[in-house]
């Protein structure tokens, strides 16, 4: 049995004026004590996606329209708000991005921890003090410091204390929202070490949202990559890295200056972001495809298997490329009646 | 070859209940006409700082800038003035930079109109459609407001006003940090652009390593407001030689499955720039740090040739 | 919009947005039923003080000895009083003169402490402290007791009450500004303004005073309200415009001998004074939600 399973789920947010689709049928699959790596840019539908997991996607206006979660073989979507709390912190837990905004500044960082293991009354008061402590000391915070306020650490310490809080309970699954995009290089390093580690050690499944490839290469089993709120390309690390099937792929990997090539120009995707509230017929990448053809801009692509568990949805078929890809042509610099 | 801008024993202070933030300690460097130096660093490394020093939106503490051969480190108001045409600045954030209540018009003749020579309403249209062209911004959003605008076009902006004066030397401060990836790259094709067309000497302050290799000819690298190591930018990559940049180098998540993962993971944090303990400021964090470091400053000096380092032991570091 | 949670601080592309934000705050104003309510009151205010030479039946110093403290009837719709003018007459006309006198010191008020504001936010330091611990002292004394103050001092007329009223509103507004300052001033476009070699008043004028706007339309308002009752009290206590000016709180002083034999001299001005200080109260409530929609 699958640990994670998303069928064609959409969530749109409806406003008065506008109906914004953030997430527009994704599928997706995780394995128990793998890593899925939810790679897509500004606007694309990762947090959407996160949030509509664990059923905390703000509504009004956030709507779930339509489509299956299946966590370990029950649907999250007919679950009620009670049992879906007690889901949440025990058998799914999440990071927020930003470590300065997720802590209490009015409370200990040992009372914030223990609140999470009292709050699914796995035991006593004292006990969860305790357990608070020994939390701090797995992420690697003296445990001493359980009685200082956020305000006294540092970023990266309070991103420590964030995941603490969220392994409290032991989940099943964690979903990581741009754990690290907040940290310095160094710190992000250490912190990525840690999170592995303890997904490692309490053999966890992993969901990380991040718009670094660099990130991905380096934690992820599995790579899902997202546009306009489809995933557009999903396989196992080699497929996306190796054997980069689909344009925007393709693209993203264009853009990336490198660490070692002696590239001179970088090659972009053309134009922008699709307006989410308008999202192009056909293909939503279309507008942005160096190589799309008629039928792209009329009929939304089918999802192709491209090799076993790599999928692609686009309409042309594709050859495998074995080198770092690059898309065809010089893209145009300047931006001329684009978009 | 000229140097452009000349920077020697820079010093910036704050003052703190907990004693001087020094943010910029000890700087000296130099940027050749046509050049860009990238300064990287992690946050609280003083990086901005300099760069807002250099311009004099910050009065040094001590030390001088010198640009053309003039010292301008305190200079009148009124010179000043002057001085801005010739050096400018494009900020990090495209959501912060722009006055909200301005259309992208409003924004871009506000240099132009305080610059102090008297533009008619036909010269400043005129520029500002020039501007737009030279950045890659259609006509259409003359009139935006900058809400309506994305990132990308909003970063955009940002060039246009740095560029509205002709000015000979940019502090790019992280211009491209709080984009997208693809729109990334497309701003960093512009930038490129514009400083082969128009010969633009540029200081790059990032914290993303790939980038500011891509874009500079040298490249320095500060910890906690000191310079630790400067060297032509492909040179860093592949022989660093400060145990700091050697660590901060292989924290790097590089996007190739391939690579051989193993890394210098570097203990601990950042020290606070509050204050500093004498020596060298990296030595907390430094796995050859010795007693020397903790209370001699280190020399920065030239180790091999273009390339500085500033650490007590670099030559037994890296056998030289 | 808060629907999208931060991503790398970047709000997703809202590039096809064309509706302005003005549209948004007058749509998110006119959902709120009290607000709207609020807005009608104040602009029949408006109407009535503009048009009062149209509507008003009679003059607001027409004496009629004959037709003394009458009660209401079809040729005087409010009764008249004790020199048979007109009440309705004389309260359209105090309309006028109360929302003059109100928007003048609010003006005042604002200009003064706006500019003092700005600049104590913006340059900080020893410029702030200044401002700021004169404002203290002014806002230590009671703002009644000073308009009384200032109002005795200044004698007795339209601009005096005005300036008598503005001194008291002088502190809270370039509190209030100052606060908003402070936070515009770390923004990046201001550094950038400065970048470009913009004069500090520049950057005031351009920049810092523009971005209070929202906070300043609400204060305006809440104001208008207040001052309209302070200019009535010092009226009430002889102190306000000079007579035979009608002016609701001079009329309310005028009724106060008769309030047990008629009751309309003390009322209508009563109520009109009320219904004016619910309208601007609502109204100013709305805008701010509707000006900035996370306050709520």
């Amino acid at each position: 049995m699958k640990e994670l399973e998303i069928k064609d789920l959409t969530i749109h947010y409806k406003t008065r004026k506008t109906e914004i689709c953030a997430v527009n049928g994704i599928n997706l699959s995780l394995e128990k004590g793998e890593t899925l790596g939810l790679v897509g840019e500004t606007g694309a539908g990762k947090t959407t996606t996160a949030l509509g997991i664990l059923q905390l996607v703000p509504s009004p206006p956030g709507q779930i329209l339509g489509g299956e979660i299946l966590f370990q073989g029950e649907n999250l979507l007919e679950k009620d708000d009670d049992d879906m709390r007690k889901i949440r912190g025990q058998k799914i837990s999440m990071i927020f991005q930003d470590p300065m905004t997720a802590l209490n500044p009015v409370m200990t960082v040992g009372e914030q921890i223990a609140e999470v293991i009292r709050e699914h009354g796995i035991c006593s008061h004292a006990e969860a003090d305790e357990r608070a402590r020994k939390m701090l000391e797995t992420v690697g915070i003296p445990p001493e410091r359980a009685k200082e306020y956020p305000h006294q650490f540092s970023g990266g310490m309070k991103q420590r204390v964030v995941i603490a809080i969220a392994i409290a309970c032991s989940p099943d699954l964690l979903i990581a929202d741009e754990p690290t995009t907040a940290l310095d290089v160094t710190i992000q390093a250490q912190v990525l070490d840690m999170i592995n580690e303890l997904k490692e050690r309490n053999g966890m499944s992993m969901i990380l949202i991040t718009h670094d490839l660099g990130v991905v290469a380096e934690t992820c089993d599995k790579v899902a990559i997202m546009y306009a709120g489809q995933v557009v390309e999903y396989g196992d690390l080699e497929h996306i890295f190796e054997q980069t099937a689909h344009p925007y792929t393709r693209g993203l990997f264009g853009s990336l200056p490198s660490l070692s090539g002696d590239e001179k120009r970088l090659k972009p995707i053309v134009g922008l972001m699709p307006d989410p509230a308008a999202l192009p017929t056909g293909c939503a990448f279309h507008p942005r495809c160096p190589i799309a053809i008629d039928i792209c801009k009329q009929e939304a692509p089918p999802i192709v298997e491209v090799a076993p568990g790599h999928i692609c949805r686009c309409h042309q078929d594709i050859p495998y490329q074995l080198q770092t890809p690059s898309v065809s042509g010089e893209a145009p610099q300047r931006e001329k009646g684009v978009s | 070859m000229s140097k452009l801008l000349e920077v020697e024993n820079l010093k910036k202070y704050f003052k703190t209940p907990g004693g001087p933030l020094k943010a910029v300690d000890d700087v000296s460097f130099s940027i050749d006409k046509g050049k860009t130096l990238g300064v990287v660093g992690e946050s609280g490394c003083g990086k901005s700082t300099l760069g807002r020093a250099i311009l004099g939106l910050h009065e040094a503490t001590e030390g001088q800038v010198l640009f053309e051969g003039r010292d301008i480190t305190h200079i009148k108001k009124k010179d000043r003035r002057k001085l801005t045409c010739d050096m400018q600045i494009i900020f990090q954030d495209p959501f912060s930079s722009l006055d909200p209540r301005k259309t992208v018009w409003a924004q871009i003749a506000e240099p132009l109109r305080v610059s102090g020579e008297h533009m008619s309403r036909d010269a400043l249209n005129y520029r500002i459609e020039e501007l737009m062209d030279t950045v890659g911004l259609a006509k259409r959003f003359t009139y935006s407001y900058p809400h309506e605008l994305d990132g990308g076009r909003r970063q955009r902006i940002g060039v246009a006003r740095a560029l509205a004066l002709n000015p000979k030397f940019i502090v790019c401060d992280e211009p491209v940090s709080a984009l997208d990836v693809s729109i990334q790259a497309q701003i960093l094709n512009l930038l490129q652009d514009l400083q082969e067309e128009k010969e633009l000497t540029y200081m790059f302050i990032t914290h993303d390593m790939s980038v500011v290799r891509h874009i500079s000819d040298e490249i320095m690298v500060m910890y906690v407001g000191t310079v630790v190591e400067k060297s032509p930018a492909k040179e860093l990559f592949r022989q660093p030689q400060h145990p700091y940049t050697k660590g901060l180098l292989s924290a790097i998540p590089v996007p190739d499955i391939r690579r051989n993962k193993k890394r210098v993971l570097m203990q601990g944090e950042i020290t606070s720039p509050i204050d500093p303990p004498p020596g060298c400021r990296f030595a907390r964090r430094c796995p050859y740090a010795k007693d020397i470091c903790r209370k001699q400053t280190p020399p920065y000096e030239e180790t091999l040739p273009d390339h500085f380092t500033a650490c007590h032991f670099i030559r037994e570091i890296n056998s030289l | 919009m808060s629907v999208f949670r931060k991503d790398n601080g970047i709000r997703p592309d809202m590039t096809l947005r064309t509706q302005g934000r003005m549209a948004d705050i007058w749509h998110r104003l006119c959902e709120n039923r009290l607000a709207v309510i609020g807005m009608f009151i104040v602009i029949i205010l408006v109407l009535v003080a503009i048009f009062a030479d149209v509507l008003a039946p009679y003059g607001y110093n027409e004496q009629n000895p004959l037709e003394e403290l009458q009660f209401p009837s079809a040729k005087h719709w409010l009764g008249t009083d004790g020199y048979g003018r007109d009440i309705l007459s004389r309260i359209i006309y105090g309309g006028r003169i109360s929302l003059l006198v109100s928007l003048m010191a609010v003006a005042i008020s604002f200009v003064v402490g706006g500019l003092l504001g700005a600049t104590a936010g913006y340059f900080g330091g020893a410029v702030d402290t200044i401002i700021m611990r004169v404002m203290d002292m002014l806002m230590a004394i009671p703002s009644t007791l000073l308009a009384i103050c200032m109002a005795a001092m200044l004698g007795r007329g339209t601009w005096q009450t005005a300036i008598a009223v503005a001194i008291g509103g002088i502190a809270p507004s370039c509190r209030m500004i100052r606060a908003t300052a402070l936070t515009i001033r770390e923004q990046e476009y201001v550094e950038a303004a400065r970048a470009c070699g913009s004069k500090n008043f520049r950057v005031i004028l351009e920049h810092i005073i523009p971005n209070c706007l929202a906070p300043i339309i609400v204060d305006a308002t809440l104001r208008l309200g207040g001052n309209i009752m302070m200019i009535s009290s010092l009226s009430f206590i002889g102190l306000g415009v000079l007579p035979p000016t009608a002016e609701w709180g001079s009329m309310l002083n005028e009724g106060r001998q008769y309030i047990r034999s008629f009751w309309p001299l003390v009322t209508f001005p009563g109520i009109a004074i009320m219904l004016t200080m619910f309208g601007f109260n609502v109204f100013g409530d709305g805008l701010r939600d509707a000006l900035d929609p996370k306050m709520k």
